[in-house]
């Protein structure tokens, strides 16, 4: 198989995916028993307002009408540039030159999804890197010495550390973090948000830290596996004989080729927190998509829940796609497959 | 080497980790108030008042929002023909004074001159009209067009066959009248709401989405920032009529901010309130401090909670099994599981609303001789000794969401197991629990709860326990409890303009679903607000969730508070020492 046709069949199982999950979404989130014109007008409202909300919200179609209406406007071809108010069929569309994308407008903010979710994004997308390249730094770092310094305290320590570090659930971490680091020592601020570089960059602190703690944990383990089995590769005692400095056969040699599993874990990883990190999002305040997909889901807000998944569906396929993609290229055995 | 390095960064971790630990069990435990009100200190103008809340806001558009988190901001920006003064009674606002005509069928406003719109433009009788339309246009997604029913030409408006309402006339630059096609004393509380408020031109004839980015009213507040889910900020409106009696610059609202990270925050000076939003050990922290406890208030909020009993289903289609278990419910029980978080009571019309007393002769009263003794009149004795007789199923009881709506429905389950009732408790997100609850033969009984939408006792009887309220889908008549005698008084008390006899009229109302006991009413909520040293002039509304207008900040006792260790200082560990020894100092032991 070339790789083009490797490449094109990826992209098609993807695309696949991506839209049986949302299609799922769909359905599902129209099929619990709760309505959600009585969401947007308030436990509050009388029967005959909510029925009129019901009506506006296009809630008293069918649900086949819904989901061909929903397909339709999906991805569409429309005018490169258009007035929102003078053109209210493409209001809540984004695009890009003529292909447009419309996942409706919220329920309950009366704002086009796709603006929604564009606001969103980029602070998920800043949480996310952050927070997986202090799990890769930390991980790879900590996992190195364990498998350097094998069978000592400091490796039962940091083993013991890193399974600590998995086995406590985000929110533990995150509020210890918060009440040392922002609460005690007034060291970082309390909650997500900030302006600017310097400012954003303290408010990222803490939820990245958070993330970035959990994820280090499992790489310790996994690094350190690594390790251990390259370490004893005949490839290391060539190297050695050959009179290679220990530096250069940990670093050059062996940690390269134990990082290559860690590909498809820092992938998936990535793929998953840019779908959202929704404890540690709503723990600090972080504006992200994780935050905005549970309000989504407790104010029963159909199109923002559908948006959000399909965020995340796409942020998963693409990473896992990336990483097939990385691991073909780094070991060409796959591709053969 | 790295071992080593590490080793020694692992040990500094956990002792930093520990004595932090150890200060908080042992030495701190939180922190006391910074500084203390100025005496004699006067309201005087700047500051800008800082709060939060674990929510996000629905809209900043008077014409659809009704969430309770709005409101307080939509009362900032946009004023009304008329508003509730601090007692709950309706006083003119926009209208320096309004008259009802003797029919009761029309109202007159006579607007102030000179009101200015946050766009500049002066208010006159046309933005009224004009907004008034806009709100309830067919094309307005609006939750509360029946407050408005009976405003004279209404119907027609909205099936599209006049193109304005014909209730609405504008008699002069500064004069509108209301007309009604039936006489409503509901009218004017409902007008208090900031639904029908002026809007700008900018908003249009016709509601549309984008008005609420930049949301311009006539309100003592104006817009200046709106970033959904982070932050609102409305800054002091210099043109508007109101402008020498509101004394802050800026009221900035932080959403989405957890209960604990709001506690953090106040200790730190970040927050200037916290409002009705702390977890329970936080409220019980602060309440028992005795520096903190000093700016903790309580308010009772216009809102009745019980449980609903639905009338179509067995058993509650007996009233005597209904009264039974409104009469095994012990009140006190809940009151000391709450710890002050509520009022617990046995009748339906809430304090702050007219009609209300502490407490009434029919209330529903805890007697569980009483309560045995009506199921056995029902054919369903049972004998505590032997745990033999009574209602020979379980009754599923629809609890609602979270902890707390499950701990409630334990209290229940507790009492009612005493008179033979076994209920099975069934938790669900509130979106499926009203869904369920809200149709015709589904769930036998429920948790039940209702505020008020304007300050009338109408609103406890009409939406919800009237014939009319029962719907095939979202029924707010959970119990589709139907008595044709109370249909009649109360709507004889809708009509009626004279206020003692519709008084009269809502207590006899009271008696009947007291002794009918198609809920038992168990408690009113409690609002539990703690406002920093330096808030002044704020005082919990009886109607209002909560009323920003009075507030101002004691610029002196804030300065104060902050002169050596502020937020902004207070960052090194040295600094973190120095405010904790001074908190220590302050603090007496517990």
């Amino acid at each position: 198989m070339s790789t083009i046709q490797f490449v094109l069949r990826r992209v098609a199982w993807a695309a696949l995916v991506v839209f049986l999950v949302i299609t799922a979404t769909f359905v599902l989130n129209r099929a619990i028993p709760s309505d959600p014109a009585r969401m947007v007008a308030g436990p509050q409202a009388r029967p005959a307002d909510v029925a009129n909300i019901r009506r506006q919200l296009g809630l008293d179609r069918s649900i086949a009408e819904q989901y061909g209406i929903f397909l339709t406007r999906l991805v569409h071809v429309g005018p490169r540039a258009f007035d929102p108010k003078k053109t209210p069929e493409h209001a809540t569309c984004g695009h890009l030159g003529a292909v447009h994308l419309d996942l409706g407008r919220s329920y309950q903010q009366r704002r086009p999804v796709v603006a929604i979710i564009a606001d969103r994004l980029p602070r998920t997308v800043v949480l996310a890197l952050a927070a997986v390249s202090i799990s890769v730094i930390l991980g790879v770092a900590s996992g190195l010495v364990a498998a350097l310094r094998r069978n000592t305290w400091l490796d039962t320590a940091t083993v013991s550390l890193a399974l600590i570090g998995i086995s406590a659930p985000t929110f533990v971490l995150g509020v210890a973090l918060q009440w040392l680091l922002a609460y005690q020592l007034h060291l970082l601020p309390l909650n997500g948000g900030g302006e600017g570089l310097i400012d954003g960059a303290k408010h990222l602190a803490l939820p990245a830290l958070t993330l970035g703690i959990f994820g280090a944990a499992y790489y310790t383990r996994l690094v350190r596996g690594e390790m251990v089995e390259q370490l004893k590769a005949d490839y290391v005692r060539t190297a050695r004989a050959k009179g290679v400095g220990g530096f250069r056969v940990v670093v050059v040699h062996t940690l390269r080729n134990a990082l290559v599993p860690i590909v498809t874990v820092v992938g998936l990883e990535l793929g998953g927190l840019l779908g959202g990190a929704v404890i540690t999002e709503q723990l600090f305040s972080w504006p992200g998509i994780g935050a905005l997909a549970v309000r989504a889901m407790r104010d029963r807000d159909g199109p923002v829940i559908v948006g959000t998944v399909l965020v995340g569906a796409v942020s998963i396929v693409v990473a896992s796609l990336v990483v097939d993609l990385l691991y073909a290229l780094l070991d060409p055995r796959i591709r053969a497959r | 080497m790295p071992g080593r390095i590490l080793s020694k960064l692992l040990l500094a971790g956990s002792l930093a980790l520990t004595a932090s630990i150890g200060c908080q069990g042992g030495c701190q435990r939180g922190s006391s108030p910074r500084g203390r009100p100025t005496e004699g200190a006067a309201p005087a103008r700047g500051g800008n008042l800082r709060i939060a809340t674990f929510s996000d806001l629905r809209s900043l558009d008077p014409a659809v929002a009704m969430d309770t988190e709005s409101q307080p901001y939509l009362n900032l920006m946009f004023a009304g023909l008329v508003d509730y003064d601090q007692r709950g009674n309706v006083v003119g606002d926009l209208a320096e004074r309004f008259e009802r005509s003797d029919d009761g069928l029309s109202y007159r406003f006579f607007l102030r001159h000179g009101v200015t719109m946050h766009d500049g433009t002066e208010l006159v009788a046309d933005d009224v009209k004009r907004s008034i339309e806009r709100t309830l246009s067919p094309d307005t997604p609006c939750p509360a067009i029946t407050f408005y029913e009976r405003i004279a030409g209404l119907e027609s408006f909205r099936a599209r066959k006049t193109q304005h309402l014909d209730g609405v006339v504008v008699e002069g630059p500064h004069l509108v009248t209301i007309k009604l096609s039936s006489k409503d004393a509901t009218f004017l509380p409902a007008l208090a709401l900031p639904f029908l408020r002026p809007v700008c031109k900018s908003a249009g004839e016709k509601y549309d989405d984008s008005f609420q980015n930049q949301p311009c009213g006539a309100g003592p507040f104006k817009f200046d920032a709106w970033q959904p889910g982070r932050l609102l900020r409305v800054r002091r409106f210099e043109g508007s009529y109101l402008a020498n009696q509101t004394w802050l610059d800026t009221i900035e609202l932080s959403m989405d901010v957890s209960r604990l990270t709001q506690r953090f925050m106040l200790e730190r000076g970040e927050l200037d309130a916290i409002f009705n939003e702390f977890d329970r050990p936080g409220a019980i922290w602060f309440r028992t401090h005795p520096e903190w406890s000093k700016y903790f208030r309580e308010a009772t909020e216009p809102g009745v909670y019980g449980d609903f009993m639905n009338t179509e289903l067995r058993p509650f289609d007996d009233r005597r099994i209904r009264q039974a278990v409104a009469s095994a419910i012990n009140r006190e029980n809940l009151q000391r599981y709450y710890q002050g978080w509520t009022l617990v009571t046995g009748h339906l019309i809430p304090p702050g609303i007219p009609g209300h007393e502490t407490h009434v002769p029919y209330e529903q009263k805890f007697d569980l001789a009483r309560a045995r003794a009506l199921m056995a009149e029902a054919g369903y004795a049972y004998d505590p000794a032997s745990g033999k007789g009574g209602w020979p199923e379980p009754i599923v009881y629809h609890a609602g969401e979270g902890e707390a709506a499950v701990r409630y429905a334990q209290l229940l389950q507790f009492d009612l197991a005493k008179i033979g009732i076994r209920i099975e408790i069934k938790e669900a997100s509130f979106s499926q629990y009203l869904a369920v609850t809200g149709r015709p033969k589904t769930a036998q009984m429920g948790y039940a709860g209702w505020l008020l939408d304007y300050a009338d006792a109408s609103d406890f009887f009409e939406p919800i326990l009237t014939t009319r309220s029962i719907a095939e889908e979202d029924s707010q008549n959970k119990a589709f409890y139907s008595n044709p005698t109370l249909d009649s008084l109360i709507d004889a008390a809708h009509v009626e303009m004279d206020q003692e006899k519709r008084l009269a009229m809502y207590r006899k109302a009271e008696q009947i679903v007291c002794e009918d006991a198609p809920w038992s009413f168990t408690y009113y909520p409690l609002r539990l607000e703690l406002l920093q040293p330096w808030v002044r002039g704020y005082a919990a509304h009886p109607i209002w969730y909560r009323q920003f207008k009075p507030v101002w900040i004691d610029q002196a006792a804030r300065r104060s508070a902050f002169a050596l260790l502020g937020p902004g200082r207070a960052t090194s560990a040295l600094g973190v020492l120095m405010r904790d020894l001074g908190t220590h100092k302050q603090e007496p032991a517990r």
